[in-house]
């Protein structure tokens, strides 16, 4: 079988999207992954994080001691996929005083195994939706695809 | 076994029950090597297994472990690793975008840093290897990593010559994880600390070997092609000596 998901080192591109600064981040966050050059950025920033593949215990740490420097500040995380959202999980501190603005919920079908996730709002939660159980498997026709993993966890997520 | 023996696996005591990770992390920093949590109470065949090794003071082969058909390879260096592991799971036939592949290589990933990072000390205790810089092992020190597909789940070892684990650190390092807040992540630079709690968080049975000061065998099997549940699993960690 052919691997499809190269080895992608870390990288972060910065833009401006309505007066905020937007990192947008992508690879592999590991021990060789460095968040200085955004310590000294100021006011408010928000990271997207859909680029993310990997995280491993040393870019956890990484990361949480990066966001101390950034108590008081308005930080928001959008676009988190499900390896970020298992984080936000085990690892209070990886999220600080951050905002989530929205996740993904990886559903997988029970009768095929066909995988998909949804971008869930954050906002659209905290006003009542609820994010949906199951979902209909657009391999195979089946209302058999399920949360992967506890529906809770993308609630606390946020 | 004569009386007089030399005593060779220190084997502490078994907890039998259906618990939580965190309840079982509790466990385990209360000094309780072998946990088996199960539906099954004690007709749980892992959990008679482990009562026999206790017997015998020794640890024995759980069928959830690796066959003769374990494919093996040698990892000395940080910075090839990633490459290494995503060799291993296209050999075991996992997708890492998918999200099995993504698990074992989580676990991979934790194993094998935790080996190169951790096992290996200098005489003061600290550690011989920093995980700020890349690394590059010693000769006679690479990192030995097993996996093959067993029993509807992936079977998964690394083996170091440090031998340098102990029970009472996974134990801190696991009850500080799970308790979270401003402790959870320590900043020093050794220990086994988020790594294993990854693991132990990930796999769904763990057994660790550690004949101290030569090698530590880290094994685990990763049930989940399905739901699957999530208080069935085991932690078992036999020390020699």
């Amino acid at each position: 079988m052919e691997v499809e998901v190269p080895v992608s080192k870390f990288s972060a591109r910065k833009a401006t999207e309505e007066g905020k600064t937007v990192i947008y981040l992508c690879g592999q966050i590991d021990e060789d992954a460095t968040f200085d050059s955004f310590e000294k950025e100021e006011g408010a920033i928000v990271f997207d994080f859909e680029g993310i593949t990997v995280i491993n215990s040393c870019g956890v740490r990484n990361w949480v001691n990066f966001m101390k420097h950034k108590k008081g500040q308005d930080i928001s995380f959008r676009n988190c996929p499900p390896v970020i959202v298992k984080q936000l999980n085990l690892v209070p501190s990886f999220k600080g005083e951050a905002k989530v603005l929205s996740l993904y919920v990886p559903y997988v079908c029970m009768n095929c195994d066909h995988e998909t996730r949804t971008l869930v709002d954050m906002k659209t939660l905290s006003s009542g939706a609820v994010i949906a159980e199951v979902l209909k498997c657009e391999a195979c026709g089946e209302e058999e695809m399920e949360i992967d993993g506890d529906e809770k966890q993308f609630r606390l997520a946020g | 076994m004569g009386a007089t023996a030399k005593k060779l696996w220190q084997v502490e005591e078994v907890a039998c029950g259906v618990f939580s990770k965190q309840d079982a992390s509790h466990l385990v920093e209360k000094g309780i090597s072998h946990i088996h949590s199960t539906s099954l109470g004690e007709r749980d065949p892992l959990y008679q297994l482990t009562c026999r090794a206790a017997a015998e003071n020794s640890p024995l082969h759980y069928p959830w472990e690796g066959t003769a058909r374990c494919h093996f390879a040698a990892i000395d260096a940080s910075a090839s690793r990633h490459n290494k592991i995503l060799e291993m799971l296209s050999t075991l036939g996992l997708n890492p975008a998918q999200r099995f592949g993504h698990r074992v290589q989580g676990i991979l990933e934790e194993l094998i840093t935790n080996g190169m990072f951790h096992a290996y000390k200098n005489k003061d205790g600290s550690a011989k290897y920093s995980r700020r810089e890349k690394t590059q092992l010693d000769g006679g020190e690479p990192l030995r990593v097993g996996f093959e597909n067993v029993q509807q789940g992936i079977f998964l070892s690394v083996e170091d010559c440090g031998g340098t684990l102990k029970l009472q650190d996974i134990g801190k390092a696991l009850h500080r994880c799970y308790a979270g807040g401003e402790t959870q992540i320590e900043t020093k630079d050794q220990g086994a600390g988020l790594g294993m709690y990854m693991i132990f968080d990930s796999a769904t049975h763990i057994k660790i070997e550690v004949t101290p000061n030569k090698r530590t065998f880290i094994c685990c099997w990763v049930g989940g092609k399905g739901k699957g549940s999530e208080t069935s699993f085991s932690f078992n960690f036999f020390q020699k000596g």
